[in-house]
């Protein structure tokens, strides 16, 4: 299936970017493979984050995606046991902006 | 007398006054082998080419003219006449015709005299920086090869400050003069500004003198005169960059999704589940309807499922970065009873 790419904002805190990701998801009829900070050149004042989706058939939507953040050399450990043991398995793992400043961030679903 | 030092008693021997003769003798042979490199290699360069900067001007345009005959560069008794005669038909009754012709000669005059000096300018500015670039790194060349035959730490020690100080001389010059451009970034930028001006003088020369007059086209004129140097190549460049970062700016917002409000998720939501529903059984009447209240389908079209999916996807994708089209979306979806 075809992959696309969006920019989205990383001035934004973290649950408005997992709406954002969500609405993508949802509107697109895709899911959310991989979300990272964009690696080009950034203008000052903004954070892009860049977001990789792949489209999925119609009818066959998964699960919401779910995202958390930490320091970034922080210890992913604990969070991911956490999920995982609410049946949640891990979609990316990497770093992006989150209200301007660099975080490492985490998708499940 | 050895260039070894033998340890750190032999080094204390060398600062003790009586060696201070052997000192120099020491730093006199070192900086004859740097040069003697140098020259070296200098000299292979130079024997292998002849001048290759330019061809010689030809004497038809080459400033100032050789001998006594005209060759129809501008001077300065030149532009003293026109300037006498522009003044005469500016004066009183004012004769536009003539004086438009005076005001275009002394343009076209000035401007080519300009232009000469310009390109004479750029042509050296070439040679000075190649030249430069040259030295420096012949003499650094020389300075490493110097070391590597020289015997002797302390020598060594001597050589490789030295080449510190040469490639930290030439970093500051390519630093602070050239703000590290090259001379064909530079040269490329002052170019396109000259012609900026230019085209702009060319097009007023249209204009009455009354719109247009010489004391304006000559505020110009210097101005294209310093588009044409070091500094304002520079600016221009940076000029030219700001541009660039603002547009790339402007095109990164707008690729940028818009704020998500959670009306916004369950509108999406809604309507991927009523599209799936559709799909499944086969029933795509409304989701026709939406797309055409969408404008994305013709009406009265019986689209292909291939053609209403792609269709789907690409409006899906264009309410992410549109807020305007995001909240017609939503309406058309409940207009065509797809959510509630």
């Amino acid at each position: 299936m075809a992959l696309h790419r969006q920019i989205v904002d990383g001035n934004q805190d973290l649950a408005a970017q997992e709406k954002g990701l969500n609405f993508m998801e949802q509107s697109t009829f895709a899911k959310v493979i991989s979300y990272a900070k964009s690696t080009g050149p950034i203008p000052q004042g903004l954070a892009p984050n860049e977001v990789v989706l792949q489209d999925v058939p119609i009818g066959q939507q998964p699960k919401a995606l779910h995202l958390e953040a930490l320091d970034v050399n922080g210890d992913a450990t604990q969070v991911i046991t956490q999920q995982l043991a609410t049946g949640k398995i891990v979609v990316f793992h990497d770093i992006s902006f989150v209200g301007g400043q660099e975080r490492m961030v985490l998708g499940f679903r | 007398m050895s260039l070894e030092l033998g340890g750190p008693q032999g080094m204390l021997r060398y600062f003790h006054r009586d060696h201070w003769e052997d000192s120099m003798g020491t730093m006199v042979r070192i900086f004859a082998r740097i040069c003697g490199v140098s020259v070296l290699g200098f000299l292979a360069f130079a024997m292998g080419c002849g001048r290759f900067e330019r061809p010689r001007i030809p004497n038809v345009i080459v400033v100032p003219t050789p001998g006594s005959e005209k060759t129809g560069n501008y001077t300065l008794d030149n532009y003293k006449t026109d300037m006498a005669a522009y003044i005469a038909a500016t004066t009183g009754t004012v004769n536009n015709t003539e004086a438009m012709r005076l005001r275009n000669n002394m343009i076209s005059g000035l401007m080519a005299e300009i232009d000469y000096a310009f390109y004479d300018y750029e042509t050296k500015l070439f040679l000075n920086q190649g030249s430069f670039r040259v030295g420096s790194d012949l003499l650094q060349l020389g300075l490493a090869a110097a070391g590597g035959i020289s015997n002797g730490s302390r020598s060594k020690t001597i050589l490789s400050a030295l080449l510190s100080g040469v490639t930290g001389s030439s970093l500051s010059v390519d630093k602070n003069f050239f703000r590290q451009q090259t001379v064909q970034a530079i040269s490329s930028s002052m170019e396109s500004n000259r012609d900026r001006i230019k085209a702009l003088i060319l097009t007023q020369e249209k204009q009455d003198v009354s719109t247009y007059p010489f004391q304006a086209a000559r505020a110009d004129l210097i101005h294209y005169f310093f588009a044409g140097t070091l500094p304002g190549g520079l600016q221009n460049l940076q000029q030219e960059a700001g541009v660039r970062a603002q547009d790339q700016r402007k095109q990164l917002e707008n690729q940028m999704q818009a704020p998500v409000t959670a009306d916004d998720i369950a509108c999406a939501t809604g309507v991927n589940q009523a599209v799936a529903k559709a799909f499944a059984d086969n029933k795509l009447d409304q989701v026709i309807a939406f797309l055409q209240a969408m404008k994305v389908l013709d009406a009265g079209q019986s689209p292909t499922k291939d053609k209403i999916e792609s269709s789907l996807r690409a409006l899906g994708w264009n309410i992410n970065t549109d807020a305007t089209l995001r909240k017609q979306y939503c309406e058309e979806a409940k207009k065509a009873k797809l959510i509630q």
